[in-house]
């Protein structure tokens, strides 16, 4: 079954001055369990498409459909709510809270939602023992690696049991030990949660892990290509 | 979590905060203290004013106020006295005989009010026997003492126990006069009353006037609490409609004036005070938002509402001007405390004080609800200082806020 549906998208800044056509006319449909990649040069479009796919950006013309919501339909607070309760983000810079904990940081999505606390404290731990943190639990992100705090990151996109996550360009300010362990962190929560990953890249390590590789130029998508699981 | 995350993120840039919540602090101090002074130095000449000038109530004939003509007498006999001793709250009751009259020593002479008085009976309503710095107030014996005030035995050249005439219109119509001892010198905190009021016994100066014994134009009431002036006021116009019955702050208008406008004036002050901070706490939040747009957008991305991004930006607001406000109201109550308990003194100003009734000393108060007001002020400004920064948050754009380095 399909987790999200789009169709006939488009998406042109500066309509009425200069327009540049960052999305030409794209369709797409990602199953339940993907582990996608979104591969192209800087200025392809990738960006755009995860934005207007976590409803964060609106699409010019077209539309995406999530478990058969249309999410142009919905007004802005609609919005906000569908995005804390079906989509999990993962962002290049970390983009942690500073001033809290990696368990406060974790715990704070499921508080948005007003989910019990003893949920989100089982949560909350048992996700930061997932992505290898359990000793670091009380740790400021300034206190953190790189890696580690991508990884903090990643276990608040799941926290609050998200459809999907997309995760854009989450490798790109990684050595190539943390971008690993942080890959092989989301492989193992897909497989083992079924959990959908998109990730926007140019990173050949993160290409390399994706069982289907979406490849885009000037706005369009130029190959889609699946693989099985090794 | 959102209060948590507002109040700890103040911190994030210790310095800045800290320069935001010491201009708060001190802002309010600065408001507070002169408040506080000002507040002491009115009490002070409110009190002067009660104590030794006035008392709480005065009752005259209708006409008396008007004219000041010695035939506007109160009514003979002491009932009315007696009937207002009676009354609850009242502690003491003075009955005065008030002549316009021309002081005159060897040297010069000028316009006084003669009281006559009863020093048994003045003495618990007026603490004017307190301030004498010379002599005895209307010393028991001597023949026609006269207490006079500093600044007129200056003016007179005339020392204690010095003769003076007075001269005035007797009941009769014709021009009289007697010569009266200096048996005390008195010094309050307001020299032009100083200079223009005389002290004698009744009996003295009705005699000399040619009115009846016992005779008084002004019967001085004390109370027992001054938040009984208004109760017992009405009290006495029920029982003397027909006579003129005046509490203090009708008596002199400017200590009435005072005391309704020193409350408007204290709430303006602080306003205009939290108005300049507030500018301050404008810039600082909006470079707050600035600086953190990438953050903002990411909250916005993960799900957090436009409600809930406006009331972490106003709750940041509200804690950062709420600690500057309690340091503020602190500092004020105990630099406010120490001086209250020692006296502000303004020694190199005593002579111009002086001469519009103040003393030279404060001390400083303000009322305690005074700062639960301030407080709520402060909230108020905080909540209003937010708002424009917080609308700049809310106008970001998550996609591109995220984008921002």
């Amino acid at each position: 079954m399909n987790v999200i549906e789009i169709q006939g998208l488009e998406k042109v800044y500066n309509e009425t001055v200069v327009p540049v056509h960052a999305i030409r006319g794209i369709d797409l449909s990602f199953e339940a369990g993907e582990f996608a990649a979104i591969v192209g040069p800087s200025g392809s479009g990738k960006t755009t498409l995860l934005n207007i796919m976590g409803g964060l950006d609106q699409p010019s013309s077209g539309r995406v459909m999530i478990d058969q919501t249309e999410l142009g339909r919905l007004s802005p607070r609609q919005l906000i709510r569908f995005r804390l309760d079906h989509i999990g983000f993962v962002f290049q810079s970390y983009n942690l809270i500073p001033v809290l904990t990696a368990r406060e940081n974790v715990e704070f999505i499921m508080q948005l939602q007003g989910r019990p606390k003893q949920e989100r404290e089982c949560r909350t731990l048992e996700l930061l023992e997932a992505v290898g943190l359990g000793e670091r639990t009380d740790s400021r992100p300034s206190r953190l690696s790189g890696g580690q705090q991508q990884r903090v990151a990643v276990a608040r996109a799941l926290a609050s049991r998200p459809r999907f996550v997309l995760a854009d360009e989450p490798t790109a300010n990684l050595d190539s030990v943390s971008t690993h362990t942080l890959l092989d962190i989301m492989e193992k929560l897909n497989l083992e949660e079924q959990m959908t990953f998109i990730f926007s890249t140019h990173d050949v390590r993160v290409m390399n892990k994706a069982r289907r590789v979406i490849t885009m130029e000037d706005g369009k998508v130029i190959s889609d290509v699946k693989r099985s699981a090794d | 979590m959102i209060t948590s995350v507002s109040w700890r993120n103040i911190w994030r840039n210790r310095l800045r905060s800290i320069v935001v919540i010491m201009a708060v602090t001190l802002g309010l101090f600065a408001g507070i203290f002169s408040s506080g002074v000002m507040q002491g130095m009115i009490d002070r000449r409110i009190y002067t004013g009660i104590n030794t000038e006035l008392s709480h109530i005065q009752v005259h004939h209708p006409e008396y106020p008007e004219n000041n003509e010695p035939r506007f007498l109160l009514p003979p006999g002491d009932g009315i006295g007696s009937r207002i001793m009676a009354l609850d709250g009242v502690e003491a009751v003075s009955s005065r005989t008030r002549l316009l009259a021309m002081a005159s020593s060897a040297e010069t002479g000028t316009g006084v009010m003669v009281l006559g008085v009863d020093p048994a009976h003045e003495c618990q309503v007026s603490d004017l026997h307190t301030r004498l710095i010379e002599g005895e107030f209307l010393k028991v014996g001597s023949r026609h003492p006269v207490v006079i005030g500093k600044k007129l035995a200056d003016k007179l050249d005339i020392h204690l126990r010095s003769r003076i005439v007075i001269t005035l219109q007797s009941a009769d119509g014709h021009i009289t006069a007697g010569a009266f001892r200096v048996s005390g010198i008195f010094k309050t905190s307001n020299t032009a009353w100083d200079e223009t009021n005389v002290f004698v016994r009744q009996d003295d100066i009705n005699a000399l006037a040619l009115l009846p014994a016992g005779a008084s134009h002004e019967l001085a009431v004390r109370l027992t609490d001054n938040d009984q002036t208004v109760r017992v006021l009405e009290r006495m116009q029920g029982l003397y409609p027909e006579l003129e019955i005046r509490p203090w702050f009708e008596l002199n208008k400017e200590l009435g004036l005072l005391t309704e406008y020193m409350d408007y004036y204290l709430y303006a002050f602080m306003i205009i005070i939290l108005l300049a901070l507030a500018f301050g706490i404008v810039n600082t939040m909006l470079m707050v938002v600035l600086e953190r747009v990438k953050e903002l957008g990411m909250l916005m991305a993960i799900g957090m509402t436009r409600t809930r991004v406006f009331l972490m930006i106003m709750l940041e607001t509200l804690f950062l001007s709420l600690t500057g406000a309690v340091a503020g109201a602190g500092l004020s109550a105990a630099v406010m405390a120490y001086f209250f308990k020692n006296g502000l003194h303004f020694q190199e100003f005593t002579e111009g004080f002086e001469a519009y009734g103040y003393e030279a000393v404060a001390y400083p108060y303000v009322n305690p609800d005074y700062y639960l007001v301030l407080a709520a002020l402060v909230a108020l400004t905080a909540i209003l200082a937010s708002v424009y920064p917080a609308i700049k948050a809310l106008r970001l754009n998550p996609a591109e806020a995220l984008r921002t380095e």
